[in-house]
């Protein structure tokens, strides 16, 4: 794949003074931030005697103070804030080329249309992954610096599967929101679905179809829905992948062979 | 050797017809200026060059080979379409960076060379967005031409250039040519394409009305003899009656037109002293370009 390797240079370069970039660390940490929060009112019964709302949402989301609910609370944020924030990230390395003008620029090049597209996707991916990782390691060093105890239960490594696969699902979910981007040529099209996606999924989550909704399923496999991550079956995983394979050919096609006038 | 052919082009958005009928060839070696007014169909012609844009009938070549999804010529050509746009919060060296690795260019001195060819050294390190209008459009430029192409296409490359900036661009150009390159240049100012064109074309509503050297420019631009008297209705009278294509003019002028009259003024001034009329003015007036370029599209 002569001149892949450049289009990823090329996409390195453009992201790496972006203010977007520290943003969106800065919003995905917020998790492990609220989390520590929520472990130190936990541990603390004078602070539980003053914060009664946030132990009764405690309650409600079965939480306790130890790594096994901390954990839990980290991959839930990605299969729910995950959609906003990845989805986010996709619509400005997308969208920005038309909003910033530049798309002209790319257009004809030896470097061709489809590995300028494949090298984004890859720093999407990337990218969010670092999200990701950013996030576990502050929620090791919140958790280690609360002292919070072990659960009998928990399992490390099957954590960090259920994140793992947690976080894959949400990426696999940029490739759509990526197409609108294009085909809306700039930011606007692609927030927009991604806010419409992710109010549909707690809609239709709450209504007992998210099994059914691609932008849903990632939150119900992380748990965020409780007892509903039992509807999952292969059909919702099927869904979210075939949803994902028409954006990212419907993104390669759309900038390959679309009338581009901006 | 044609280096841009394009054979009966037409594009369509939605019903309306932006590009008619268009055939151009440029040569090896020229500068082949387009002309046309703002909406005329230049920007929609230069972006079916560059296989941004697909006609809906017609071919286009550049180099003999159709211009489509199998093209991998790219790399001899360089184009600047409409603003000049770069990354905003990249430097100007960075956002060279960001092309010399698209264009999988192997000689990083390309891009120290490029900066100080388009005097751009002393913002190497300034962001793009930090940049005067002027210098964007050496930024653009840059990127154009830092792999040194074969063909140069650029979209109203002078615009928002100050006078000492369009002279070295011009300088740019003809040095490029100079070189072996061909340059594709579209402008809605003719007297600037003609310095430098060696060839033109002039483009209305999306069809191509003339094609021309430049040199045959001059003899295109008509002209004619102004003149002032004491009493220009009567100077008319005699102008028409010695059989002189004499008209009045807005300004208090008759205006003569015809090779008599443009070769022989010296004729016209000695008809109106022998009627004894007082003869304020006459000059021999050669119509401009931008009246030319305006005749052109409105004739």
């Amino acid at each position: 794949m002569s001149g892949q390797l450049q289009a990823l240079k090329a996409e390195l370069i453009k992201s790496q003074y972006a203010n977007i970039l520290w943003i969106t660390f800065i919003a995905f940490g917020l998790a492990p931030v609220m989390g520590g929060v929520f472990m130190l009112i936990m541990t603390n019964p004078d602070a539980i005697a003053l914060a009664g709302p946030l132990k009764a949402k405690s309650d409600v989301m079965h939480f306790s103070a130890d790594w096994k609910s901390y954990f839990e609370l980290l991959t839930q944020a990605i299969g729910v804030g995950g959609v906003l924030v990845f989805g986010f990230i996709a619509s400005w390395i997308f969208g920005r080329e038309y909003s910033e003008g530049t798309a002209k620029d790319l257009l004809a090049l030896p470097t061709s249309r489809t590995q300028i597209i494949n090298a984004k996707f890859f720093i999407y991916g990337g990218w969010s992954f670092a999200l990701v990782i950013s996030n576990l390691l502050l929620g090791l060093l919140i958790g280690t610096l609360l002292q919070i105890s072990d659960a009998q239960s928990f399992s490390l490594a099957s954590y960090l599967f259920d994140n793992f696969v947690t976080t894959v699902l949400t990426i696999l979910l940029g490739t759509p929101i990526a197409f609108f981007a294009i085909w809306g040529k700039g930011y606007l099209a692609p927030l927009g679905v991604v806010a419409l996606a992710l109010v549909f999924s707690q809609v239709i989550a709450a209504a007992g179809f998210g099994y059914y909704f691609p932008w849903s399923v990632p939150g119900l496999f992380s748990g965020a829905g409780g007892i509903y991550k039992a509807q999952l079956n292969s059909m919702s995983y099927t869904i979210l992948i075939l949803t994902s394979f028409a954006g990212y050919v419907a993104t390669v096609f759309f900038w390959k062979l679309a009338d581009q006038t901006k | 050797m044609e280096v841009i052919s394009t054979i009966s082009v037409s594009k369509f958005f939605n019903k309306t017809s932006v590009l008619d009928n268009v055939s151009i060839q440029v040569n090896e070696g020229e500068i082949y200026g387009f002309l046309g007014l703002n909406g005329a169909g230049k920007t929609t012609l230069i972006r079916i060059l560059l296989g941004m844009i697909r006609p809906n009938e017609g071919v286009v070549k550049l180099f003999g080979k159709v211009v489509g999804t199998k093209f991998n010529s790219w790399n001899d050509i360089g184009y600047l379409v409409e603003t000049p746009c770069a990354y905003p919060n990249l430097s100007v060296n960075e956002n060279l960076k960001v092309m010399y690795e698209l264009r999988h260019l192997k000689n990083r001195l390309l891009i120290p060379a490029i900066i100080d060819r388009l005097k751009l050294t002393a913002y190497t390190n300034t962001k793009s967005k930090n940049l005067s209008l002027g210098n964007q459009q050496r930024l653009g430029l840059a990127k154009a031409l830092m792999h040194q192409p074969k063909l140069l296409i650029l979209d109203e490359p002078i615009n928002g250039l100050d006078p000492e900036g369009i002279v070295e661009v011009r300088e740019l150009l003809k040095e490029l040519v100079g070189k072996g390159s061909t340059v594709f240049l579209s402008s809605h100012i003719l007297g600037e394409i003609s310095k430098i064109a060696s060839r033109i074309a002039i483009i209305d509503h999306g069809k191509l009305l003339q094609q021309m050297p430049t040199e045959e420019l001059k003899h295109k631009l008509i002209k004619s003899v102004l003149i002032k008297t004491n009493d220009n209705r009567q100077a008319l009278k005699h102008l028409i009656d010695r059989g002189y294509q004499a008209s009045l003019k807005e300004g208090d002028e008759v205006e003569v037109k015809g090779e008599k009259a443009v070769l022989y003024p010296e004729h016209i001034a000695k008809l109106l002293v022998d009627h004894e009329m007082d003869l304020k003015q006459l000059y021999v007036h050669t119509e401009d370009l931008e009246m030319f370029f305006l005749r052109a599209i409105r004739t």
